[in-house]
C-alpha cells in the first residue's frame, strides 16, 4: 500500500532544535514624548531537542535586547525584548536584531524593529541664516507641540539682543509663530533662541532653535 | 467491469480513493494558501526572491507576479481534479526548483526568510521548508503514480 | 488531454492572471529595478560635487576622533542639541550637505541627513557605503 509508505516518510525525520517565532518583524507605535519603542519577539522550540541561543546582536547601539535564558527545551517558549532608545531621534527607524543558536550559528535570524517617531515639539525650521549684505528682512520660524504631547508652549527667548523676536500666539500653549530679525546684516551674528514649555513638570524641556548671520 | 465490488477489495479500493482524495486537498489547500499569502504583497515578495541572491531584480519582480499565479491555477486545478496530470507536472517542478533555492541559500550561508508563505508565516532557517518541501515531493509522487488514465 | 496539453494549458492560464496582477496589484512591484532613494548618494557624484560640499559624520565620537573625512562635522543623536551649533557655524545657506556613517548596513546616516532636512537643511543626502566606501575609494586613488 502507498499510504503507510507515504506517511513512514513525514515521520523519518531527523532530530533538530528550530525556533519558530511568531513574527519576525515588529512595527512600534510611538507617541510624542515616549522615551522608548519597546517590541517582544516570542518564540517556541519546535524541534526535538534543546535550543541554545548564543549571541544576540543588534544593528545599532541605541537598540538593546535582552533574554532572560539561553537554553530552551523542545516545546518551551521564550521571547527577546528590545528596547530602541528614542533621545532626540525622529521619523522613520528601522533596527535589526541578529539571533544567532547553537545549532545553525551560520544561519542567524534577523528580527527587525520598526518605529516612526513622531516630533514632541516641531520647530520648523529649526535655524534661520542670513548672508551678510542681505536684506535684514524678517523670517518665520513656526513652533507647534504635536496634538497627543502634554506640554504647553510658555515663551520664547533670544539671547542676543541683536537678533530680535517677535512672538504671536497661533493657539495659546500649543501653537506660536516667531518672527526672527536680525538689527543689521554687516557682521556675522549668531543666536540661540530658546523654546520654554512646562513639560515634564519635574524638569522643563527646553527646546531649541538657531539664528545666524554669516 | 464493476470497480469496486464488494467485501474487502471493494472497502480497500474505497479507503485508497478516499486518501487520495485528502492528499490532494491538503496540497490544493497548501498551495492555494501559499498563492493568496503572496498575492497579498508582491513588492514584499520580490524583496524575498531578491534575498536568494539568484537573480537580478526585473526577473525577480517578473517571478514574484507569476510564481503565485501559478500556484493558485494548480490549487484550483487540484480542488477541482481537473487537468490533474499537467498540474502534478507543474507541482513537481515548482517543489523542485524552491528546494534547489533552498539548498543553495542554505549551501552559501544565507539568513533569510523562506518566502514560502509570503509574510503570513514567517519562519527562521531553510531545513524545515525543505523537508516540508521533500514531504510534498513524496506525496506529489504518492498522486502520480496513482492516477487513474 | 495529453500530460503537456494540459500543463501548457495551464501555463497560459497563469500568465494571463500574472498579467492581470501585474496591471493592476495596487502592491506591485516595479518592474524595471527595485526603488532607489532619491536621498542617497554615490560616493562618484560626491567626488563630481567637490568641495562644495559639508560632510557630516553620524558615527560616535571615538570613532570621529580616530579617523574622519577631512572636514567633516560630527553630528549624533546622542549629542544633537551641543553639536548642531557646531554644524551651524560651518554650513552655509543652500550649501549641499552628505552624511556618513560606517558602512551600507548603517541607518544612521540616512536618519540623521532625515532629521537635517526637517531641521531645515534641504539638501541632505546620504553616503552610499558610508566610511567603508570612502576608505576603498582612498586606497584605489579615486
Amino acid at each position: 500500500m502507498r499510504l503507510p509508505l507515504l506517511l513512514s516518510l513525514f515521520l523519518a525525520v531527523p532530530a533538530f532544535a528550530q525556533l519558530k517565532w511568531d513574527t519576525l518583524e515588529q512595527t512600534v507605535k510611538v507617541k510624542p514624548g515616549d522615551s522608548e519603542a519597546i517590541a517582544k519577539y516570542h518564540f517556541t522550540n519546535v524541534g526535538s531537542k534543546t535550543a541554545t541561543i548564543e549571541a544576540v546582536k543588534t544593528s545599532c547601539g541605541c537598540t538593546t535586547a535582552a533574554l532572560t535564558k539561553n537554553d530552551y527545551a523542545p516545546g518551551e517558549s521564550g521571547e527577546i525584548v528590545a528596547r530602541m532608545e528614542i533621545g532626540t531621534r525622529v521619523g522613520h527607524q528601522e533596527k535589526s536584531i541578529l539571533v544567532t543558536t547553537k545549532d545553525n550559528p551560520k544561519l542567524p535570524t534577523a528580527l527587525r524593529l520598526l518605529a516612526d517617531i513622531p516630533e514632541a515639539v516641531v520647530v520648523s525650521p529649526s535655524f534661520v541664516m542670513w548672508s551678510l549684505g542681505e536684506p535684514a528682512n524678517p523670517k518665520t520660524i513656526d513652533i507647534k507641540i504635536t496634538d497627543g504631547f502634554p506640554a504647553k508652549l510658555l515663551k520664547v527667548d533670544s539671547d542676543n539682543p541683536d537678533i530680535k523676536i517677535e512672538v504671536s500666539e497661533v493657539r495659546p500653549g500649543l501653537e506660536m509663530q516667531v518672527k526672527v530679525t536680525p538689527k543689521n546684516t554687516t557682521r556675522p551674528e549668531s543666536a540661540t533662541l530658546l523654546v520654554r514649555t512646562d513639560y515634564p513638570t519635574d524638569n522643563p524641556q527646553t527646546y531649541y532653535a538657531y539664528a545666524r548671520v554669516k | 467491469m464493476s470497480s469496486g465490488g464488494t467485501g474487502e477489495a471493494g472497502r480497500r479500493l474505497v479507503a485508497f480513493r478516499i486518501g487520495r482524495l485528502v492528499l490532494k486537498t491538503i496540497l490544493a489547500g497548501l498551495f492555494l494558501f501559499a498563492a493568496i499569502a503572496k498575492l497579498a504583497d508582491p513588492a514584499a515578495f520580490t524583496q524575498q526572491i531578491m534575498n536568494y541572491q539568484l537573480v537580478p531584480w526585473p526577473v525577480a519582480a517578473c517571478m514574484a507576479v507569476f510564481l503565485p499565479a501559478l500556484e493558485f491555477c494548480l490549487g484550483i486545478c487540484l480542488l477541482l481534479g481537473r487537468l490533474e496530470s499537467g498540474a502534478l507536472l507543474w507541482v513537481t517542478i515548482l517543489l523542485v526548483a524552491f528546494s534547489g533555492a533552498l539548498l543553495s541559500a542554505m549551501v552559501r550561508g544565507l539568513a533569510i526568510d523562506c518566502g514560502c508563505f509570503g509574510r503570513a508565516m514567517e519562519t527562521t532557517g531553510t531545513i524545515v521548508p525543505l523537508i516540508r518541501n521533500l514531504g510534498l515531493l513524496a506525496v506529489t509522487a504518492a498522486l502520480w503514480f496513482s492516477r487513474r488514465k | 488531454m495529453t500530460v503537456w496539453r494540459q500543463a501548457g494549458l495551464i501555463l497560459l492560464v497563469a500568465l494571463g492572471l500574472a498579467g492581470a496582477t501585474a496591471a493592476i496589484h495596487p502592491k506591485r512591484p516595479s518592474f524595471l529595478a527595485p526603488p532607489q532613494d532619491p536621498n542617497e548618494v554615490s560616493l562618484a557624484q560626491t567626488k563630481e560635487w567637490g568641495r562644495s560640499v559639508l560632510w557630516v559624520d553620524a558615527r560616535s565620537e571615538t570613532e570621529f576622533v580616530a579617523e574622519h573625512i577631512p572636514d567633516a562635522i560630527c553630528l549624533n543623536f546622542e549629542n544633537w542639541n551641543q553639536q548642531f551649533p557646531k554644524f551651524l557655524d560651518h554650513f552655509n545657506p543652500g550649501q549641499r550637505v552628505v552624511v556618513y556613517c560606517s558602512a551600507t548596513s548603517c541607518q544612521l546616516s540616512r536618519e540623521i541627513a532625515e532629521k537635517l532636512r526637517t531641521s531645515g537643511v534641504a539638501d541632505a543626502h546620504y553616503l552610499e557605503g558610508g566610511w567603508e566606501a570612502w576608505k576603498k575609494g582612498q586606497l584605489e586613488g579615486r
